[in-house]
């Protein structure tokens, strides 16, 4: 019985973190892809002297959010969105706006699969 | 590096810690789905060890995980005897009064080398000699003799010899043990007595064993026995 109740308590802690993993990541995708979401629209407005300000601020807001995303997730994934978000400021000091376009969606999308990396599905799973 | 000599401690911790919760045997004890479990532990620590990429919270889930599964099909199997033969198998009846079981020998994939050479890590050199021999489901011979070969024991003989009890570690290292001496039965005085008519102190003592009777065995620091 004493290990039963073991396994139980086992069980409860691989939910909490389970659970935190999950809240964690949720949290940072959505506070991330809304920057990257207002980067975007800085680049529709035209305004790219805005948009290379805007990155700076983006890319403090991500270096928070990344210690905490490493604890559950895979680094080099993460260092991947980092290293598009990082390009953010001299694309738009460049007035590259194709490149800035492009780095705004590939961190998107980088995001977007590490929050669906943990969704329970067929794919995932097998 | 340093970052490895980190993670290597951490998950060496609870690798431990899970191995300590499932209660492990000896390799040689273990049923096939422990031997599995214990494996994949190792494996799955080795990961975040060596690919500084991986979270080492990712380990400790899996390992965790392993370990709560490993005890529910503990538990499953001490409950029901149909899961027990499911996840561990059944033991199987190699030699019957004598007889080998050849068709059950190779279902088992027990070839007639392999079984000699149990029998003769079992001290049984002649086959003939053998009544049972039943193959357990952790892959150990156990080997009953006939009765003609067995060694003769005390009830045998007719024979009612005193019962000594164990003999208990009852100083290790020059560290009186509580627990060796609760299981001799002896007293601290009764241990500090023999020190005393042997010119010895606890510092002085590398092991010393007694059983209830007040048998004593000594060995001094820095003696060869």
């Amino acid at each position: 019985m004493k290990r039963l109740a073991a396994a139980g308590i086992l069980l409860l802690l691989l939910a909490g973190i389970c659970t935190a993993g999950i809240w964690t990541i949720d949290h940072n995708y959505t506070k991330i892809d809304a920057l990257l979401a207002q980067a975007v629209d800085l680049y529709e407005a035209g305004d790219m002297e805005q948009a290379a300000d805007f990155a700076v601020e983006l890319e403090k807001q991500w270096v928070k959010a990344e210690r905490y995303l490493s604890i559950f997730v895979n680094h080099a994934t993460v260092d991947e969105v980092g290293a598009s978000i990082g390009k953010l400021e001299p694309l738009a000091l460049t007035g590259d706006e194709a490149g800035y376009l492009a780095a705004c969606k590939t961190a998107r999308l980088q995001l977007q699969h590490i929050r669906s990396n943990e969704e329970v599905s067929f794919l995932n799973v097998f | 590096m340093l970052v490895t000599i980190l993670r290597t401690a951490i998950l060496y911790v609870f690798v431990i810690l899970g191995l300590r919760i499932m209660g492990k045997r000896q390799i040689g004890d273990m049923q096939p789905n422990e031997l599995v479990i214990t494996i994949l532990i190792s494996e799955i620590a080795a990961i975040p060890i060596q690919d500084i990429n991986q979270p080492v919270v990712n380990g400790i889930i899996a390992i965790f995980m392993l370990v709560v599964l490993e005890i529910l099909i503990s538990f499953l199997s001490m409950k029901s005897v149909k899961a027990r033969q499911v996840i561990n198998g059944k033991s199987a009846v190699i030699v019957k009064d004598g007889q080998l079981d050849q068709k059950l020998m190779k279902r088992m994939r027990v070839t007639v080398a392999d079984l000699m050479e149990v029998l003769r890590i079992q001290n049984v050199f002649h086959i003939d000699q053998v009544a049972y021999a039943i193959l357990e489901t952790n892959g150990q011979l156990s080997v009953l003799l006939k009765p003609e070969y067995q060694t003769a024991t005390a009830a045998d003989l007719d024979k009612h010899p005193a019962d000594d009890g164990i003999p208990a570690l009852v100083i290790n290292d020059g560290r009186l043990l509580k627990e060796g001496l609760a299981l001799s039965g002896a007293s601290e005085e009764a241990v500090e007595q023999i020190l005393k008519s042997q010119r010895l102190t606890y510092k002085q003592v590398f092991l010393m064993t007694m059983d209830k009777t007040g048998k004593h065995y000594i060995v001094r620091k820095g003696m060869e026995t």
